[in-house]
Order: C-alpha cells, then structure tokens, then sequence
C-alpha cells in the first residue's frame, strides 16, 4: 500500500476496488448465488507457490458450506486464475463449464479490467448452474 | 473594443473551458485504483462471501471464517473440480 494513498479515503474499507467496484462485485455475487442456489465467493490476493493447491485450501476453509460453494480465486500479481468446484456444485458446474468461463475471464483480465472480467465470469458460472433443483439431493 | 477585453473573450474563456473539461477529465480517475496487467498487486488480500437472502438477526449470520492462511496439508479436502486460467 502507497503511504498517503487512503488518507483521503477513510470512509471506505480498505482494499484494492472502489466503492462502485465494490458495489458491481456485491451485485453479482449476491444476484448468482441467489439465483442458484449454489455459493459464490471471491477471493482475491495472493496465491503463493502452488496456487491450486492453496485455492483449494481456501475452499476447505469454508467449512460446512463448502460443498455447496465455488471458489473465484484471483491473483492479479501473480497473473492467475483459479476456480474450484465442491462436492455438490462439481455436477452442476462442470470442469468444461469453469474453464470456459476462466478463460472468458482472463480475457478481460489482460486487458486490464479486472472487475468486469469477474462480473461476467460469475454470470457465465451462474448461467451454466441454473436453478437451484427442487428435488432434494 | 479594447485589447484587454478582445483578449479576455478569445483567450480567457476558451482557456478557462478547457481547464474545467482537464479538471473533469483527470480529476475523476486519478482517485479509482486501476489494475495493469504486469504490475505489482500491493493491495492487502480480500475474500466476499454474497449477502444472506434475508437480514433478520444475528442468528441467521454465516459462521466468521478463520483468518490468516490456510492450515496447508489438511487431510480434510472439499475440492472437486474447477479450472485454472493464466493471463
């Protein structure tokens, strides 16, 4: 963090997005998992050496609700993207599914817009999950 | 018309429009954080979780999620599938 960077932003939660960033990202992760029924979270920071194995570290740490969440994990330092699945949205979400949206996301993320590519990224996993199945599993 | 006067209308004016369209312009993006690509990530790591359906009561809140790092090596394994883009 720069010295002096959020001196004039003490209101505001600190972090790497704006208040209207913040706002877009809420709305679609909010409005995809309402949709589907299915969790979605988003991490974003560093993912250190293996960044799968520590993404799907991550997703553990989510506890009881793991099996019903997928994991949007984004180092923009290190340039990578990663995506997990759990026990129950794996066969709602398959691996052909999350990379189509990982790469429809990274597309954005080269150019530069990091929020746009993971609003529309959760769209397409939100899209592809449907509706939340009435049938107990 | 006076030289001052001439000056104030075709210099003056059209400068002070163009500082207040620099002002607009600049002003606005200099405050938002912009990600490029190949730069440092010097933000603090973050995780959002999406809002409850329904707010009524601390009762009905999420259980808080333990921070700092993950215990690395846990047996107990939730990872099913996914994907992994770089870029």
């Amino acid at each position: 963090m720069v010295p002096g960077e959020d001196e004039d932003r003490s209101g505001v939660p600190a972090g790497p997005f704006s208040p209207k960033q913040l706002a877009r990202l809420d709305e679609a992760l909010t409005l995809s998992s309402r949709e589907t029924g299915v969790q979605f979270s988003l991490y974003v920071g560093v993912l250190e050496a293996s960044p799968r194995r520590m993404a799907e570290d991550l997703h553990a740490a989510l506890g009881a609700t793991a099996p019903d969440s997928v994991l949007v994990a984004v180092s923009p330092g290190e340039r990578r993207l990663e995506i997990v699945t759990g026990q129950d949205t794996a066969k709602r979400l398959p691996d052909r599914t999350c990379a189509l949206a990982a790469l429809s996301m990274t597309a954005s993320f080269s150019g530069g817009d990091l929020v746009g590519g993971i609003v529309n990224g959760l769209r397409m996993l939100a899209d592809q999950a449907g509706k939340p199945s009435l049938t107990p599993r | 018309m006076t030289v001052v006067e001439t000056l104030l209308i075709y210099v003056g004016i059209p400068a002070l429009a163009f500082a207040l369209l620099a002002v607009l312009v600049l002003g606005g993006s200099a405050r938002t954080p912009r990600y490029r690509p190949g730069r440092a990530w010097a933000h603090e790591d973050v995780w959002y979780l999406p809002r409850p359906p329904a707010v009524s009561g601390p009762s009905h809140a999420a259980p808080a999620l333990t921070g700092g790092a993950p215990t690395v090596g846990s047996d107990r394994r939730t990872a099913r599938g996914g994907a992994s883009g770089t870029w």
